[in-house]
């Protein structure tokens, strides 16, 4: 419990001092889905080990300023050959890891984050924070919950304000295949964990997740799609769909 | 087995796939510019082209075997420098790679600008029309500097655009050199003879102001030349002492090596293979695919002859230019077999992309070099720094300044420095020595790593593959050290040049080789020296793998 509060009062800590410089600092992640928990709650109980964070790419280098004088010191060696696309830095003291991505998120799937980082004060915003969730092709027991918090406590609308933009879901994965193929799977198996007696939801909660599921999946089949689109959907999951994953450190 | 994410922590995408590594060997072998400029060179051989192209792939798929298992067992960006240091220790290892990966690479500067221009410049100012400045870029001195620099300016802008954006340029540069080759051969294949001469004429005039009949000029220029070497035939002897010239062209599918720790899924020895064995076995094939094409039309006598002219000029041993009075540039003879001059232009255009493509290869696998040197701090931290826009500019200018000077004694023949060319191989071959020898040993000199590695099951009889790779691979390499340091002793009777122009005889080249590791190993004691006042065992660090 004291490692998970200091890492959210980092986090804090964190985003507060970079506003002072007027840098986007935003976090992603399960500190992310945390920090729009409107209270605690027993089937979302986790622990926090490290920060990830997002970046403007255009303020690099104020943010490679930044973080030495806010107490951390970066990887030299990562950053110098993969600093245009991720940064990782370590805590001075405790030796925590922060994990910077710059201007976009790219794992499985790329989610594009240059001009997105405004909208919300601390994290990035509700759609692409769901998004870098559903796109984990591996996805475990703990992304679904992440998912399935962030539903409950954040509804669906056509705008960024206080809800999860489906307008933006819907034109992010009506421009990427395989991001909306790994989503919808991902959509799916949520459903399938919370049905299930081990998580400490009410049936209400419930209802409302999956109500908001079948927003997103409804925005998805009324969204336009472009004729590439069309024929990646017919060719399907015989042709891998995703980037492989790797370990930071081979 | 790819080392994929285990959601232990947060996972990354490194910034090229697997087709990005491959494009990169295929252009780091390439045929149209090292290809066609080391075949036109050795016009005074006794062994058919076509086999030793085949023998050569031969010898380098083990080349391939070794780096694979190399990159699979330590993706780190930095190739052989973090091989070598780590495995065998770090002063010969310094030493050879610093050697081979920065200080040889100035004197491809001006080898790349040479390219540039036969391949790019003149042909299509002579498509356009601008006959003068078209022959003018042929010519010594001035041109070829130019050339040398805008090659650098070139590179320069490569590095900035940074992995990302190089990969694309790669990408859509192959795939537009792929087809600008494609039609080439097909004009090859679908002319004639009679047509190529008829087209020689016109276009040769028409490009560069030439006046009357060419073909059996040429011809007759390169008999006086003693253009010899045959299309087939000869004897095994016969085509392995083309080896030590044709490597010029084809020893590097693994050039891309020190860029794997920035590839994705690079401890699967499969994928690492297939990339650069791929690169080989198609270049391969399309080289045997061009010659028959050009015996089949231009005619394989001509080509040779029309090579010799060129360079028995360009080399110094006449004074008047050859009736063609540029570099016969194989793609622009094909396009000769065509009137249309628009066709001629598209076509020339998609086969420059072969250079544009390439160029890249000249100092961005080097820079990785300079920063796993500075990350050791055997350089200048400030090697490894970046600048405001993302651009290592103090690597840039490690290989940028030096490769000025060296492209200026070059371009100028100073104290006939142009007749080191094959020292460009000789240097980076060297150390290749040194990463085989590093690659035989290290199941046994570091078996912990070697065990735990995806290559630990991967054996011959018994001995680990990469041992045996690494043996035969290191026979191959030294058998062509021996030819090129003893060449006129063994081949010539002791008397002029030999066949590669780089032995013991040659004072420039030894005194170029020299300098280098001098100066490498002068800058490795004195910063060994100089950590060691600052309290720091540079043994100790170049004991520790790199973290990635």
């Amino acid at each position: 419990m004291q490692t998970q509060i200091n890492v959210f009062e980092e986090m804090n800590r964190l985003i507060e001092a970079a506003r002072e410089r007027e840098i986007f600092l935003r976090v992603l992640g399960g500190l992310a889905v945390r920090a729009h928990h409107k209270s605690s709650h027993p089937a979302f109980a986790r622990e926090f080990e490290d920060l990830d964070f997002a970046i403007v790419g255009r303020q690099r280098r104020e943010f490679e300023s930044f973080m030495p004088q806010a107490g951390y010191s970066p990887h030299k060696h990562f950053n110098v050959l993969n600093g245009a696309q991720r940064q990782i830095y370590y805590h001075n003291e405790t030796d925590m890891k922060v994990d910077i991505f710059v201007g976009s998120f790219e794992m499985c799937h790329k989610i594009p984050l240059e001009d997105r980082l405004h909208i919300h004060p601390v994290t990035i915003p509700p759609a692409e924070l769901l998004l870098t969730k559903a796109q984990i092709v591996e996805f475990n027991r703990k992304d679904a919950l992440d998912i399935a918090s962030l539903l409950l406590y954040v509804g669906t609308g056509s705008s960024d304000e206080d809800c999860i933009n489906l307008t933006r879901v819907a034109q992010l994965c009506g421009a990427d295949w395989g991001l909306y193929k790994t989503t919808s799977i991902n959509l799916g198996r949520v459903e399938e964990i919370i049905n299930g007696e081990d998580v400490a939801l009410t049936e209400p909660e419930r209802s409302l997740i999956k109500k908001r599921i079948g927003e997103i999946l409804q925005a998805f089949e009324s969204m336009p799609k472009s004729v590439q689109w069309k024929m990646r959907d017919k060719v399907g999951t015989r042709m891998r769909w995703y980037e492989e994953v790797e370990e930071v450190a081979r | 087995m790819s080392n994929l994410f285990v959601r232990k922590a947060t996972g990354m995408v490194r910034s090229w796939s697997v087709m990005d590594a491959f494009i990169y060997a295929f252009f780091s072998i390439n045929l149209v510019t090292l290809g066609f400029y080391s075949f036109s060179q050795m016009y005074y051989f006794g062994g058919g082209m076509i086999p030793a192209l085949l023998v050569s792939a031969a010898f380098i798929i083990f080349e391939v075997v070794v780096y694979a298992s190399l990159i699979a067992v330590m993706p780190r960006s930095g190739g052989d420098y973090v091989w070598q240091t780590r495995i065998f220790g770090g002063g010969i290892g310094f030493i050879l790679s610093i050697t081979g990966w920065w200080f040889t690479l100035w004197l491809w500067t001006p080898i790349y600008g040479d390219m540039l221009r036969q391949i790019v410049i003149t042909p299509l100012l002579g498509a356009f029309g601008l006959q003068k400045a078209a022959v003018w870029f042929a010519g010594q001195g001035n041109a070829l500097f130019l050339c040398s620099l805008l090659t650098l300016g070139f590179v320069a802008l490569v590095i900035f655009l940074g992995m990302k954006n190089y990969a694309r340029v790669q990408k859509y540069s192959f795939y537009a050199g792929m087809l600008g080759l494609l039609i080439v051969i097909v004009l090859l294949f679908t002319g004639s003879p009679d047509a190529f001469k008829a087209g020689l004429a016109s276009n040769s005039a028409a490009y560069f102001g030439t006046q009357g009949e060419l073909y059996d000029a040429t011809a007759q220029a390169g008999v006086d030349a003693f253009a010899s070497t045959p299309l087939t035939g000869g004897s095994f002897g016969l085509i392995m002492l083309t080896l030590p010239y044709l490597v010029f062209f084809n020893l590097w599918p693994n050039w891309g090596a020190t860029l794997y720790g920035e590839v994705r899924g690079a401890t699967d020895y499969k994928r690492n293979f297939a990339g650069m064995a791929w690169a080989l076995g198609i270049t391969t094939l399309l080289g045997i695919v061009f010659f028959l094409g050009i015996a089949r039309t231009i005619g394989w006598d001509f080509y040779v002859q029309a090579n010799a002219a060129w360079w028995n000029y360009a080399w110094g041993y006449v004074a008047e230019a050859p009736p063609l009075p540029v570099w016969p540039n194989p793609a622009m003879l094909a396009v000769f077999l065509t009137d249309n001059r628009l066709v001629q232009i598209v076509v020339l255009l998609l086969m420059s992309t072969w250079w544009f493509g390439w160029a890249g290869t000249l100092f961005l696998s080097s820079t990785r070099v300079i920063f796993a040197a500075a990350f050791d701090r055997l350089l200048p931290e400030k090697a490894a720094e970046l600048n405001k826009n993302g651009t290592p500019v103090n690597a840039m200018l490690y290989m940028i300044l030096p490769a000025i000077v060296v492209a200026a004694m070059y371009a100028y023949n100073v104290a006939g420095f142009r007749s080191i060319t094959l020292a460009a191989t000789q240097g980076i071959a060297i150390m290749y020595f040194g990463t085989a020898i590093a690659a035989i040993i290290l199941p046994y000199k570091k078996k912990a790593l070697y065990e735990a590695s995806p290559i630990a099951q991967m054996k011959v009889l018994g001995i680990p593959l990469i041992t045996v790779a690494g043996v035969i691979f290191a026979g191959f390499l030294g058998f062509l050290l021996v030819e090129w340091m003893f060449d006129p002793w063994l081949n010539s009777g002791g008397e002029g040049a030999g066949l590669y122009g780089i032995s013991f005889k040659n004072t420039n080249s030894i005194v170029f080789l020299g300098a280098c590791y001098i100066s490498a190993a002068a800058i490795y004691y004195g910063f060994k020296a100089r950590r060691k006042s600052e309290g720091i065992d540079l043994d100790k660090v170049q004991a520790e793998i790199p973290a990635e």
